[in-house]
Order: structure tokens, then C-alpha cells, then sequence
């Protein structure tokens, strides 16, 4: 199951030892049966609020804050009153049930060859107290990692997809600090002072390994209430979640076992936590992320439901001068612009959007560098979504701005609510 | 028959001669129909022969399927295992997970656990018996914890996945990883430990009981292991063992042989044996025995054929040569007696199956507690399932068999002349002379590569057999020609020598399980005299400790530190022998043992084969060097000075060979050190057993009982003890020899009796003669008698040579190639008095039936039965 069969160092014969070997990973599509932490299940669960379950680590310091809201395996949802604070919050929160880390951006090669690449690390609570056991493997957490790059000018994609145990040394997902790793798969502050971070990860046949220039970028906290990103309209359907979006990095970027290549470019890190953010009639979503050249930055998201409606949307602005604002849905229109169907999935996307946010003046054409970015995570979470690298052309008040960014399409394919919690084993 | 001849084309020939062949085969079946009795003994034989070959397949492939369990593997697709000495590092992963050519790597921690017995006094029961037993219901039961990380293990897992994916409402990998001591396993295993929805399962442990939490999924997979499996997160594992973190193997799939694989100190990298290849491969010396006792019992029965074929020829000589008279071809009667011989064998067949399969099923146990003794426990009594290629096979052997047996008589009806009407039955002769003569030298031949395939040494005494067998015509007709003469003697020379084909092939099928039953008898009693010497000369101690589940679960039970310095510190106690033992959890081809050599130091318990005196070993022991057992030396052509590499932690190293000694305990053989070179090489690995060495006057017995009462969990047993218990074992070596044995000596009798009842149905006009020319009824009694005991023994006679050329094969050939054992053969006075009254048994039930019919039948009804 480490390093997905259909997608990792595709060239070696013996291959042909793994493929189909697969019926006993089933088990690890069920571990995973939320773990995008985007499942409505526990987000039915109630709010009975049991602050005296909260694991040690649940981020309730603010002794002003309203009482938290805890599900009712124990974990903490996310609510009002607990400000985001760096560098603490970049390290994990296992009061949380679900977290990410995201890391998408463009890289650059010194001969001006164009990259993309994404580094995910989700981890999941499978229980609010750790395991009484004599053994340190014993589970709490689990990781999952999904990398990937784009070649812009072949096309050619690299994907990876690891699950484990956030148990050292295989997996560990620090409190207070940045130190998210899955065997070979690392994102760390090795100071910890929140200013820099490696990054090293494998896709498929590339390894990418970057320093991370954390103190480069703006930090912005999405939501109304800064750092509180509402999914839903229940209690606690609702994240905390924080982006630096435009982070220099530079290293290398090695495919196919050749020498690594120099290269640069910026990243952009969304780190989200909560426990159950999605409603019951919300299918999936389409995120954009881009950090403009007139060093205006944009997020925006909109959730879907079943009968393709947008649901709940928001975004967040951050303009030159540093001012943030959150985005509420009518405040943006995104619109479609064509489709792209997989060869692989035979799932349709739509491909090809327009952003507009007239209050803003902002316009927005975002195309796909590549169309073929569809990520078939089938052997861990048995997930097939869109997650690419795009142009974004426009104005901005009337001036032309320009940037790379990542679109996130999310649920096409399948329910992801449906997906992830009733896949069957194959 | 005149309208085949009519057609004078080829394919009207050979219609024509089918025809005719159908019409011979008609005709022999209604004369068989008359002479039933005869037909049905045949059959019979036949059937026996091929029951009991069809009960040694089906009984032996069920014991060894058991034991195959042993070495099946749920992570069996792994190309590579990497072990160590000791428990490995989990950052070993990580590294491994960037080595070139791994394509994936799962973490595996395994080991044996055992359910405690239903009582205490079963529990006892089973930890008297020093031998591996087959696990009931009542006693302990052993089970076998497999730790695996389940995201890694999916490229190697060989489960159902519907089976998991419906186990534990979806969620039973999730639930094991974040439910500590929750383990999956098949309902059947949880149902014969009365779980059969699963439940707390309550288990003995390295440190001690535990309690798991058993889910019961359909997955046979988990239940093949021998013994049955447990499926577990690593993380349960390591909590059950007391491992911290530590892993016990490392599982791979590599691109390539792993040449360039690095590895740390002390690890092996190694290609996992596949699913019943190592047990074939270990048990295949006692898979040939016993299939070559199989074929003893077919050819028994093959030679009864063989000599019912030749009766039924000399009593159809009238009717044969009727048939030529009407115009049917020899060629045309050699097909119908064929075709009869396959109908036999047809016949035979399908009821030896039957009977085989029903055999099976009582044999199966004697063949389960075999393989247990010589290879290690198996989980529970296998039951025998019969499959179709083994029913086809039996019945092809059948025809083979009856064909074949049937070639020469079939030849001989062929030359029945068309005045053969006029004659009544002739003379028969034996079989060419050159026919032993070439079955010996093939035996002889069959043992001259000194490999150690066993199939050799069997084809050998089944060479020895068959040329003593087709000896017999001559040898009867060499003893008849000197009988001292006498009026009876000579009547009853006369009688046999006329009958000599058809007599000699009866005692050749008697000689056969005859001298088969001599070189078992002499074999096993020279075997058990050298074992019940080396038990006294080794058993120096005078009270041994063991856990109670050692043999269950070797690599876990040990006996803790502070119980071996109680044992120190008794008054009682002048010394304690402490041996630890390492052995690859793939079964290693020997076994590293580390002891103190108290026993040797004191009591001199060593029978050293090869080397210095004892008092010149122990020093070099002490400075590193090492003792070979026997059969590790013979296989691996040890002699002292000589040097073997033993893994260490630390990696391979060389050790210097200080004598070679006796061993019988262990077949794959075993290297001895010094306690503290065993624990500079291999670490601190647990005490397995102890034995106390007591002080003078101090009653062993009254010590182990003190003992017992204190430690419920440790297994003391006085040498006297061990002792039985070492024969108990060795009994249980041949039990299913035994039987086999006495099947076909049982055979062959049935044979012997239906010949001489042959014989005697054929010449009772004679008889008739005799007594109306006024020969007493005793006299013709006693001709009757003088028969029989001078086909008895000479039978006798030849065995016992070909028996101790038989059991010298067994002793020097098959059991130093197969199990690296040499013992000196010792013919015990006890195996000629068996032969004798095996033969005197053999003559009296022959001679019943033919004494009963002549004083039962008045002379007149004699005379009128010349046909």
C-alpha cells in the first residue's frame, strides 16, 4: 500500500509482483472513511459538549473562549473564540479529529522549465484517547500523503500516495511545531520558529526536496471571525484554517532517477483542522488558490450538493497593501468555462473557469496548464479528484495581473462524503 | 464368430478379433462365476493392496497438510525476509524502504501463543509427554500471533478481502489498529476454543496470561496455519510479546535477488520457502518409506493375482482348449485373460479405494502422531479427504498391477493346444532364473549413489523383495528335491513339485511381508537398543524443567531468570545445566544450543562419536569451539578441526568443531556451545529448559513433585521419567509401521490360504485316489501338513536372509541418508522366533482349510470331482 502501485516507480518490471494485490488494502479505504475529514457522519453526531473527554492538546488556552465543541467520539470541533497562533498552530492538533497540511505551487528550473507540484499530508484521529499499550506503534493517528508534480511542457505526471501509522519513526505529526513526516515524506521546522521548513517529498518517479521560506509570506486566516472557516450551518460544521500563500522556496526537483535539477518558485501552504466539517447534503467542492504578480492573493471555495448546487461558499482576499477580507459567497461569481473528461476515470470536470469579484474589481480566467491533472489516489483512500496547476489572467481594478495557482475539484467522480464512507472492498 | 471370418479386410479383422476376445472374455467370466471363491479372494487381494496405498496417500497427505501449516505464511507474497538474531530496529523500515530494488517492505512480528488446557490435570497430561502431541480439545492449544502493519501489508497479504471487508462491520483493520489485543481469526479455530463468534481468548504469553479480544471472520487462510493463525496489528503483537517497538522480521518485495540489498550485523535476507515446498522437502524420506510400505501390500497383492491367473490357466486348460478347438486364435486367449486381469484390477480398484478411503480415516492418526514426533506438532487429528487423482491413480495401479501379474499366465493360456481338451492340468514351471538375479543386482545398483534422495534406498528393498519373491519357484523346487524321503514326504514332494509355478509364486508373496516384517523387526530393535543407551548415557541429570507449553511454543516459552536462580539456591541442588536454543523462525537447517555443560562436567552425559575424551572437550568448549550432533555432521561431512559457519548477531562466524556426539533428539541436528560463547553470538536469549544436578541421597522425584506444587507453570520431570517418555516417543515413530506390516503379512496369508485351496481343489481326485488305493486318512492329513509347513519353511528360510539384507538397507542406508543416524544392527534372537511362529502360524491357517474339506469330503465324492 506504501507508494500506490499504480503510481509509483512505474518503469521497474517486477511491477508486475504488485498489481492486483490490492484486495487486502481494501482495509486501508475503510480506515480512511473520512479522512478527509470532510465527513458528515460525526457531523451528525451531536454537540453534546464534553470539555472533561478533551485530549490533552485541545486548543482551549483562551480561558474567555466559549465552552468548546466536542463531538461525540470526543474530539473537538471547531468554533468561535481560538485565534490562530504561529508558530504554535502550524504543528498538529490531535484534539482535532481530522488536519492538513497542503502545500501546491509552481516551481521553475534555472532553464525556465515550468513545474507544478502538491504535497499533502491529512491525518486522522481513529480515537480521542491514545491506545492503552505497551507498544509505541500502537494507533491514534493515522497519516496519509499524496504528492504530486506536473511537467507543464510533457504533461507528464508523477503521483504518490503513502498511508501509515503517525507513529515514530514512521509517521509523526508533532504538536506546536511544523513536524508533519511519513516515512520519506517530511515537512519540518527543524528550529521551529516558524520562519523556515524543509520539504522533501517523492511522486511517483520524482522526488522533490525544497527549503521553505516561511517568513517570505503573508499569513492569512480565512473566515469571518479570522482563522474560522465555516463549512456548514451547524454548530461546528466549520475548520480552522490558515494559508501562507506566497512562500519563496527554492531546492531541487530529481525525476526518473536523474540528477536533481535547481529549482525555485513559491508554494502555498493551507494548514486546516477541525472534526467534521462537511454537511449531509454536501458532495464536494472546487477550490482556487493564486497568488497574483500585483502580490494580491486569493482563496475561494464553493461546496457542492447533491443536486449541483452551490452551497455554502467563501474566500478570502488579500490585497497589496496586507489588508485580508473574507469573501462571503455573494460577493464572488465563479463560473465554468468548459469540461474535461479523464480517459482514466471517465469522470467529467469542468475545466476552464471565470472568477469574478465585482466589489473587489477583480476578473479572473483561470485555464488549466495542464488539462490531464486528475489524481486516481485509489490504493489508500480509493479517491479520484482534479488538483492542478493553472494560469490566472485578468484585472484587477483594470489592470492586467497574472498568476499560477492551484484549482482543487473535488467529488465528481463520487460523492466524497458517499466515497469515503461506504466504499467497499475490492 | 463365422461371420467375423467372413470379412476378410483389416478392419473386419479386428472386428472380427474383438468379437472373438469378447467371446473368450465371456466364457473365462462364467468360469470365474463357478469358481467364485477363488475370484473373490482375488479380488480381494487386489483390493487390499490397493486399499491400503490408497489409505497411506490419503492419511499421509492429510498429516502433512496439517504440518505444511507450519510453513504457510499469510504474508506469503513477500519475495525476501529479512531477520536477526535479535529483534529489530522499526527505523530499520525506513532504511529499507530506500534501498534500491525494495518495491515494499512490511514489518512483521510473529510468534506462537497458547491457549491453556480446558483443566490442570489436562494441562499436565499434555506437559508429561515429552513428545510434540496432537492438540485436542481438552489440552492446550497453540495458536500463532501475526503482527503486521496493515497499510504496509496489502502487496503481501494472501486474505480475502470480502472476508475482512465484511468482518467487524467494515471496519476490522481500523478496529485492530486502534483497539489494542484485538485479533482476527476464522470462526473454525474459534469454534474449537468454544468461540465460535469470537470473544475474550484467554492466552498464555511470554510474560505471562494475557487476554485478547478474538473477531471471528471466514477466511480458511487463517486457519491453515499449523497451528492456526491470529491476525493482529503489529502493535498488539509487540504488547503480547513484551517487544517495546522491536520488530521480528521484515518482509519484501525486491526487484532482483536482494544481492545488493545492505544489511546491518546479524541479519539474513532470505528467499521465504514456498507454502509446502520445506515441509515436502523435510518429509520426503518419510513420505517414500511409507509409500514403498504401500507398495509392499499391491505387490502382495499383484503376486496373488499373478498366482490366481496361474491357477485359473492350468483349471481352464479344458476350456481353452476347447476354444482353440472352435477355431479361436492364442493370440485372441492371451486378450481375454488380460482383459479378465483388468477387470480385476478395474474391480480391485475401485473397492480398494472405498476401503482405502475408510482406512484412511482409522490410520490417519497413527500417520498425524508419526509426523508429529519426527517433525513437530500438528494442530488437531487431520481428516483425509479422497480426490479424484489419487481414486485414478489407485484403480490405474490396480490394472497395472493385474495386467502385469497376469502377462505370463496370459502367454501360457495362449499355448494351450487344442488337445489340452483330452489333457487335465500340467506342469507349470518358475520363473526364469535370471529374474531374481536381475531384481538383486538393480537393488544392489539402486544403492550405489550415495546421495540423499530417498527414493533410492526404496527402490533397493523393493528390488531385494521382488528378486527373493521370484526366487521362491526354484528355491521350493531346490528344497523339495532334497527332502529326506519318506512315503508322505514324497507324495507331498511330488504334489509341489508338479505345482511349482503356482506354489512358489504363493510363498513369494508370503516371503515378501515375511522378510519386510524381519528387517522392521531388527531395524527397530537395534534403533531402540542404541536410543535406550544414549538416553541412559545422556540423561545425566537428575531433574529437568521445562515450561509446560515448550513444545507448543518453542520460540516464546522460556523459563524466567529468577525461576533458574531459585532453582540455584536449593539445598538440594548441586549444580544446574541451563540450556538455551536459538532456531530460525524458518526452521534453520540445525539448531544452536547453549548450555553449561554442568551435565558433561559432572556426569560425563556425552557419547562422543568422533573427537577427544570428554576432559579434553570441555576445555575447547569453553574456549568457543563447538559439538556436532551426529546427523548434522553426516549431512554436512563435520569431523573434528573442522569448521561451521553459525549466524550471529554480530553476523556469520566461524566456529571450530570439538567432537561429533550421538543425538537422537533432534533429525536436522544441532550444534552445542558453551553457555557463554551461545550468549557472546546470539545474545541473551531466554532459558528454555534447566536440569538439576542433586546432591548425593536426595530423592529426584520427591524434589520435582516439591517443585511442581510450587510452580504450576514449569513441567518437572525425574529422569526416570524422561527416560520412558524418550521410548514412548520412539514407539510412536513406528506406529504406523506397524500397521502396514501387519496388513500385508494379513494379505499375504489370505493369499497363502486361497493358493493351497487352490492347489487342492485342483488335485483332491488324487486324493480320492490315495484313499480308495487305501492310504489312511492321516496319512493324506499329514501330506497335506508336510505341504504346507515346507512351503511355509521355505519361505521362512528365504526371508530371513532377504529380511536382514532388508534390514541392514533400513539401518546403514535409509536411516543414516534420510535422518543422518548410524546405530550398528543388532540381530535380536526375539526376530527369528517371530519369523518362526509367523510361519508356523502361517502353516497351521494354511493347512486348516484343506485338513477340514479331505476329512469332511468321503473318498468317493473326491473321486468324482476330476473335471
Amino acid at each position: 500500500m506504501t507508494h500506490a502501485t499504480d503510481t509509483v516507480r512505474p518503469s521497474r518490471p517486477a511491477r508486475a509482483a504488485l498489481p492486483a494485490r490490492r484486495r487486502a488494502c481494501a482495509f486501508a479505504c475503510l480506515v480512511f472513511a473520512v479522512s478527509f475529514a470532510v465527513s458528515s457522519a460525526h457531523a451528525q453526531d451531536g454537540d453534546a459538549a464534553r470539555a472533561t473527554d478533551l485530549p490533552v492538546g485541545a486548543a482551549t488556552d483562551d480561558a474567555s473562549s466559549p465552552a468548546p465543541l466536542v463531538d461525540a467520539d470526543g474530539f473537538l470541533r471547531a468554533g468561535p473564540g481560538r485565534p490562530i497562533v504561529l508558530p504554535r498552530d502550524h504543528g498538529s492538533h490531535p484534539a482535532t479529529r481530522t488536519e492538513w497540511w497542503y502545500l501546491t505551487g509552481p516551481l521553475t528550473t534555472d532553464d525556465g522549465a515550468l513545474f507544478g507540484f502538491q504535497a499533502t499530508w491529512f491525518r486522522r484521529a481513529l480515537v480521542a484517547e491514545p491506545p492503552v499499550s505497551s507498544s509505541p506503534l500502537a494507533v491514534r493517528d493515522v497519516l496519509l500523503f499524496h504528492g504530486a508534480v506536473i511537467d507543464t511542457s510533457s504533461g507528464e505526471q508523477f503521483v504518490s500516495e503513502v498511508a501509515g501509522r503517525a507513529n515514530p519513526p514512521w509517521g509523526a505529526a508533532a504538536a506546536e511545531r511544523l513536524d508533519v513526516r511519513l516515512f520519506d515524506d517530511v515537512l519540518v521546522d527543524d528550529i521551529g520558529d516558524g520562519r523556515a521548513a524543509r520539504l522533501a517529498f517523492a511522486a511517483g518517479d520524482a522526488r522533490v526536496e525544497l527549503q521553505l521560506d516561511l517568513a517570505s509570506s503573508p499569513v492569512l486566516r480565512h473566515g469571518e471571525e479570522p482563522g474560522l472557516s465555516i463549512k456548514g450551518r451547524e454548530p461546528g460544521q466549520a475548520s480552522w484554517y490558515y494559508t501562507l500563500p506566497r512562500i519563496e522556496v527554492h531546492g531541487t526537483l530529481a525525476r526518473h532517477g536523474d540528477a536533481p535539477v535547481a529549482v525555485h518558485g513559491h508554494a502555498w501552504l493551507d494548514h486546516e483542522f477541525g472534526s467534521g466539517q462537511l454537511g449531509a447534503e454536501q458532495v464536494g467542492w472546487d477550490w482556487f488558490s493564486v497568488a497574483l504578480d500585483d502580490d494580491t492573493d486569493l482563496m475561494l471555495y464553493q461546496l457542492r450538493t447533491h443536486d449541483g448546487r452551490a452551497d455554502t461558499s467563501s474566500g478570502t482576499l488579500h490585497e497589496p497593501g496586507g489588508t485580508t477580507r473574507h469573501l462571503p459567497a455573494e460577493r464572488f461569481v465563479i463560473a465554468a468555462t468548459g469540461t474535461w473528461t479523464s480517459d482514466e476515470s471517465g469522470i467529467t470536470y469542468p475545466s476552464g473557469w471565470t472568477l469574478e469579484l465585482p466589489d473587489d474589481g477583480l476578473s479572473l480566467v483561470v485555464e488549466p496548464l495542464v488539462r490531464a491533472q486528475e489524481l486516481r489516489m485509489q490504493a489508500a483512500t480509493g479517491v479520484t479528484y482534479w488538483e492542478g496547476l493553472c494560469r490566472f489572467t485578468g484585472t484587477r481594478h483594470g489592470d492586467p495581473v497574472t498568476g499560477l495557482g492551484y484549482v482543487e475539484l473535488v467529488g465528481y467522480g463520487a460523492p466524497i462524503a458517499d466515497r469515503f464512507e461506504t466504499r467497499p472492498a475490492h | 464368430m463365422s461371420d467375423a471370418r467372413a470379412d476378410a479386410s483389416p478392419a473386419g479383422r479386428r472386428r472380427a478379433g474383438r468379437a472373438r476376445t469378447r467371446l473368450v472374455l465371456g466364457v473365462l467370466l462364467a468360469d470365474a462365476r463357478r469358481h467364485r471363491l477363488v475370484f473373490l479372494t482375488t479380488l480381494l487381494g487386489v483390493a487390499v493392496g490397493i486399499a491400503v496405498v490408497v489409505a497411506i496417500r490419503l492419511s499421509s497427505q492429510a498429516a502433512l497438510e496439517s504440518f505444511r501449516g507450519t510453513f504457510v505464511s499469510l504474508t506469503g507474497r513477500a519475495t525476501h525476509q529479512l531477520t536477526a538474531i535479535e529483534p529489530m530496529d522499526p527505523a530499520r523500515l525506513l532504511e529499507l524502504r530506500r534501498a534500491p530494488g525494495v518495491l515494499a517492505v512490511d514489518p512483521v512480528v510473529a510468534a506462537t501463543l497458547v491457549v491453556p488446557a480446558a483443566s490442570p490435570e489436562a494441562e499436565r497430561e499434555a506437559a508429561h509427554r515429552i513428545r510434540p502431541v496432537l492438540s485436542d480439545a481438552r489440552g492446550p492449544r497453540a495458536l500463532r500471533l501475526v503482527g503486521i502493519d496493515p497499510f504496509q501489508a496489502g502487496p503481501f497479504l494472501e486474505l480475502d478481502a470480502e472476508a475482512l471487508g465484511e468482518a467487524a462491520d467494515g471496519r476490522l483493520f481500523e478496529r485492530m489498529m486502534c483497539e489494542p489485543g484485538l485479533v482476527a481469526a476464522d470462526r473454525s479455530t474459534l469454534a474449537s476454543l468454544g468461540l465460535p463468534d469470537g470473544g475474550d481468548l484467554h492466552v498464555e504469553g511470554p510474560h505471562g496470561p494475557l487476554v485478547l479480544h478474538a473477531v471471528a471472520i471466514d477466511e480458511p487462510r487463517l486457519a491453515a496455519g499449523n497451528p492456526p493463525f491470529l491476525l493482529a496489528d503489529i502493535a498488539t503483537a509487540q504488547d503480547a510479546l513484551g517487544l517495546g517497538d522491536r520488530v521480528l522480521r521484515y518482509d519484501l518485495v525486491l526487484d532482483g535477488d536482494g544481492s545488493d540489498l545492505p544489511l546491518r550485523k546479524g541479519e539474513r535476507l532470505d528467499r521465504p520457502e514456498r507454502r509446502g515446498e520445506r515441509a515436502d522437502t523435510m518429509t520426503e524420506a518419510f513420505r517414500t518409506n511409507l509409500q514403498c510400505l504401500g507398495f509392499l501390500a499391491v505387490l502382495v497383492g499383484a503376486f496373488l493375482a499373478f498366482n490366481m491367473a496361474q491357477f485359473a490357466v492350468t483349471r481352464r486348460r479344458t476350456l481353452l482348449g476347447r476354444l482353440r478347438c472352435l477355431g479361436c486364435p492364442g493370440r485372441d486367449l492371451v486378450r481375454g485373460v488380460l482383459a479378465e486381469a483388468a477387470l480385476l484390477g478395474v474391480a480391485g480398484g475401485v473397492l480398494g479405494v472405498a476401503g482405502g478411503a475408510l482406512l484412511a480415516r482409522g490410520m490417519v492418526a497413527d500417520v498425524a502422531l508419526t509426523v508429529s514426533t519426527l517433525y513437530g506438532p500438528t494442530d488437531g487429528v487431520p481428516v483425509p479427504h479422497l480426490d479424484a487423482v489419487t481414486a485414478a491413480a489407485a484403480i490405474g495401479v490396480g490394472v497395472l498391477a493385474t495386467v502385469a501379474a497376469s502377462v505370463l499366465p496370459a502367454r501360457a493360456a495362449g499355448r494351450v493346444a487344442p488337445i489340452a481338451v483330452a489333457q487335465g492340468a500340467s506342469r507349470d514351471g518358475p520363473a526364469p532364473a535370471w529374474l531374481p538375479l536381475l531384481l538383486l543386482a538393480l537393488g544392489v545398483l539402486s544403492l550405489v549413489p550415495s546421495g540423499s534422495a530417498a527414493i533410492l534406498p526404496a527402490i533397493s528393498v523393493l528390488c531385494v523383495l521382488l528378486a527373493t519373491a521370484t526366487a521362491m519357484p526354484r528355491l521350493l523346487g531346490f528344497v523339495v528335491r532334497h527332502l529326506p524321503r519318506g512315503p508322505v514326504t514324497s507324495l507331498a514332494a511330488g504334489r509341489i513339485e508338479r505345482t511349482l509355478g503356482r506354489t512358489g509364486a504363493a510363498a513369494g508373496a508370503l516371503v515378501m511381508p515375511l522378510a519386510m516384517t524381519v528387517a522392521i523387526v531388527v531395524m527397530v530393535d537395534s534403533f531402540r537398543a542404541e536410543v535406550s543407551t544414549w538416553t541412559d548415557a545422556v540423561l545425566g541429570a537428575d531433574v529437568y524443567a521445562k515450561p509446560l507449553h515448550l513444545e507448543l511454543a518453542p520460540e516464546t516459552a522460556a523459563l524466567s531468570p529468577e525461576l533458574v536462580a531459585e532453582f540455584e539456591a536449593l539445598p538440594e541442588v548441586l549444580a544446574v545445566d541451563r540450556l538455551r536454543l536459538w532456531e530460525d523462525p524458518r526452521r534453520a537447517p540445525f539448531l544452536v544450543a547453549g548450555a553449561r555443560l554442568e551435565m558433561i562436567k559432572r556426569r560425563g552425559s556425552l557419547r562422543v562419536l568422533e573427537g577427544p575424551p570428554l576432559d579434553v572437550i570441555v576445555p575447547r568448549l569453553l574456549d568457543g569451539e563447538a559439538l556436532v550432533s551426529e546427523p548434522l555432521a553426516n549431512r554436512r561431512g563435520l569431523h573434528p578441526g573442522d569448521t561451521l559457519v553459525l549466524p550471529g548477531r554480530d553476523g556469520d562466524a566461524p566456529v571450530t568443531v570439538a567432537a561429533v556426539f550421538q543425538d537422537f533428539s533432534f533429525d536436522r541436528g544441532y550444534v552445542l556451545l558453551s553457555e557463554d560463547e551461545f550468549v557472546r553470538r546470539l545474545g541473551e536469549i531466554p532459558v528454555r529448559s534447566a536440569a538439576l544436578l542433586l546432591r548425593e541421597g536426595e530423592d529426584p522425584a520427591a524434589l520435582a513433585d516439591a517443585l511442581a506444587a510450587r510452580h504450576p507453570d514449569v513441567e518437572f520431570t525425574t529422569v526416570a521419567r524422561l527416560r520412558d517418555e524418550v521410548m514412548a516417543a520412539f514407539h510412536d515413530t513406528f506406529a504406523i509401521t506397524w500397521v502396514l506390516a501387519g496388513i500385508s503379512t494379513a494379505l499375504a496369508l489370505v493369499g497363502i490360504v486361497t493358493a493351497l485351496l487352490c492347489l487342492h481343489l485342483e488335485r483332491r481326485h488324487e486324493l480320492g485316489v490315495l484313499r480308495a488305493l487305501g492310504a489312511r486318512l492321516s496319512v493324506v492329513l499329514r501330506m497335506l501338513a508336510v505341504e504346507a509347513a515346507v512351503i511355509m519353511g521355505t519361505a521362512a528360510l528365504a526371508a530371513l536372509p532377504a529380511g536382514l539384507a532388508l534390514a541392514w538397507i533400513l539401518v546403514a542406508v535409509v536411516n543414516t541418508r534420510s535422518f543422518g543416524w548410524s546405530f550398528p544392527m543388532a540381530v535380536d534372537p526375539q526376530a527369528l522366533l517371530l519369523l518362526s511362529a509367523m510361519a508356523l502360524g502361517a502353516s497351521l491357517v494354511a493347512v486348516a482349510v484343506p485338513w477340514t474339506l479331505v476329512r469332511r469330503t468321503p473318498p468317493a465324492r473326491l473321486l468324482e470331482t476330476r473335471r
